[in-house]
């Protein structure tokens, strides 16, 4: 499990770069000798996520670093240490999340015996190890975050959710847009039964009233939703959750375990999820039985902020 | 050049002799993190006289046949010497100091960089906590009054809110229509009232803020709003911010 940590490392040292450069450093650490926890192939199974992706997936989720984003267009940059705080039953809780040195870390968990935190630290795949802080109260933990040379951002998951806009149709003036030209491009729509993708033509997606339809083309992914016979080109999971609005039984949440779960075909955005994530730290698990990601320690207030943003009503 | 653990290569010659850095976190081409320093190796046929020095001192394989000499990955740059030869490599720590940058703008004036929200010009807001019905905000000095535009297009038991100041009380936005029935006055931080003295201003927007931080708190205390922690501090302190804004209104008559 100590390769994500040494990922984040490198990311922290090297604070910012192409894409290109964060897969070759994948492949380079990962394919070190005496890592007996991987067979140290970076190739995945067929239907496997490519390792690339799941450790940038994470490393997003955890708010560890931005990708293709404002500020690193066609790269990544490393944001800086945060203790991602927020309210639990006895105080409050943070994870530390961004830029990482050793001696960060060190300082992270030797945390001055002083003051009244209580430091874990867990370990899941592909994953920087997660150190977690609990504390009686957010001023101790501003102390702490002084102490290990962090920001401190109170109610964390809250503060993300209330500056995203949510997952609405486009509106009478938004831009149009038009398919790709060229037979080359492989074509899904998204059947909102089956809550599955299916392969369908280019005259299907002309027509259509309604739709989500993605095209592909080597690495190239693009998303249109077709409202209301407009053509409009959005992000992957805002298109799905506006075609979705309002679908029974979409989301699932659990006020005894606080638990939130949804199709394992529906990624949220990519900031929701960091939200959902920043409550317990942990990343999603994914449930074969019923193909669902799951989403722990969500707090009864986060999970119905996080439906109504996606539009979704929980169940 | 072969791949290190080709069979072929015990095969080669002295001349072909070649040093690989193996692992550790490399940071630029021969640059390595300190303490996760790369695995010295050779591949080539390495005779018995073969000698390896770095920085001068004589290297030894260590057990895993990697070669190791006092200070070997110690900080800053190293020479490593074979069959006069020469290659550098070197060592270094990371810089802290991480900036955070405007990352995602969503047009609410405030950006998310990681797990961290911050106001778009980088000046420091407070952040608090409010319920939905609680949008005006008071601070402990006269003026300091702010009123947050809510969004309509989600709804939400609690909302976070960006101040410029460090909010003391939230009030229903209109005190003096509000509901006494359910209308609260909300405690967010026990902050004593500035003195009202100290608050001289000609501004003419210092001036209004002012004004509407009076009638803010004169319109809660007439209308009788409770408190919603009803302790006897947050109940004292009322009182004391009670008595500023009276003795203000009467002086702005």
């Amino acid at each position: 499990m100590k390769k994500p940590n040494e990922l984040l490392f490198w990311l922290s040292a090297r604070r910012e770069g192409s894409w290109q450069q964060f897969r070759a450093a994948v492949e380079e650490i990962h394919s070190t000798e005496g890592d007996f926890e991987s067979d140290g192939s970076v190739t995945p199974e067929e239907g496997e996520f490519p390792l690339h992706q799941q450790l940038r997936l994470n490393l997003e989720r955890l708010g560890h670093a931005e990708f293709f984003t404002r500020g690193c267009e066609r790269g990544w940059r490393v944001a800086p240490p945060t203790l991602a705080a927020h309210p639990v039953s006895d105080g409050v809780r943070a994870v530390l999340c961004g830029a990482r040195s050793p001696a960060l870390r060190e300082r992270a968990l030797q945390v001055d015996k002083n003051v009244d935190c209580e430091v874990e630290v867990l370990e899941y795949h592909d994953v920087p190890q997660v150190i977690r802080f609990v504390a009686p109260s957010i001023s101790t933990l501003q102390q702490v975050a002084t102490q290990v040379g962090a920001h401190c951002q109170a109610d964390a998951p809250l503060a993300v959710l209330s500056l995203l806009p949510p997952c609405d149709p486009p509106s009478r003036g938004s831009e149009q847009a038009e398919f790709p030209v060229g037979a080359d491009w492989r074509i899904r729509e998204f059947d909102v039964v089956s809550i599955r993708w299916r392969i369908t033509d280019r005259q299907h997606a002309q027509t259509a009233r309604t739709g989500l339809f993605e095209f592909q083309h080597y690495d190239s992914w693009r998303y249109f939703l077709r409202w209301k016979s407009g053509t409009f080109e959005m992000p992957r999971a805002v298109a799905l959750y506006a075609l979705l609005c309002r679908h029974p039984g979409l989301l699932g949440y659990d006020n005894g375990t606080r638990i939130l779960s949804l199709p394992g075909s529906c990624h949220p955005p990519r900031l929701l999820e960091r939200a959902l994530v920043l409550c317990s730290g942990i990343p999603p698990s994914f449930d074969p039985t019923t193909a669902r990601l799951l989403y722990s320690d969500v707090p009864p207030d986060i999970a119905h902020f996080a439906a109504d943003l996606l539009r979704q009503r929980l169940t | 050049m072969r791949e290190e653990r080709d069979i072929l290569n015990v095969l080669c010659p002295a001349h072909e002799i070649e040093p690989h850095f193996v692992g550790g976190i490399r940071l630029e081409r021969i640059t390595w993190l300190v303490g996760f320093p790369p695995r010295i190796r050779f591949t080539g046929e390495l005779g018995d006289n073969f000698r390896i020095m770095i920085d001068g001192k004589p290297a030894l394989p260590a057990i895993d046949g990697a070669f190791e000499a006092p200070g070997w990955d110690a900080e800053g740059e190293h020479r490593l010497w074979f069959a006069d030869r020469a290659e550098t490599y070197a060592l270094r720590t990371m810089d802290e100091g991480w900036e955070r940058w405007n990352a995602h703008n969503f047009g609410t004036g405030a950006m998310i960089c990681g797990a961290g929200i911050h106001r778009i010009d980088g000046t420091h807001w407070h952040q608090a906590r409010i319920p939905p019905t609680h949008l005006l905000l008071i601070g402990a000095r006269p003026g300091d009054i702010f009123r947050y535009q809510a969004r309509h297009d989600v709804h939400s038991e609690t909302i976070l809110v960006l101040v410029p100041f460090a909010p003391v009380w939230a009030l229903p936005i209109d005190p003096i229509h509000a509901d006494k029935r359910t209308a609260r006055l909300v405690l967010l931080g026990s902050r004593e009232p500035a003195s009202a003295a100290k608050r001289v201003s000609r501004d003419r927007n210092a001036d209004r803020a002012l004004r509407e931080w009076v009638a803010a708190i004169n319109g809660a205390g007439c209308k009788q709003l409770a408190l919603a922690d009803a302790s006897e501090d947050a109940k004292a302190l009322w009182r004391r911010y009670r008595a500023v804004a009276k003795r203000l209104w009467k002086r702005m008559r």
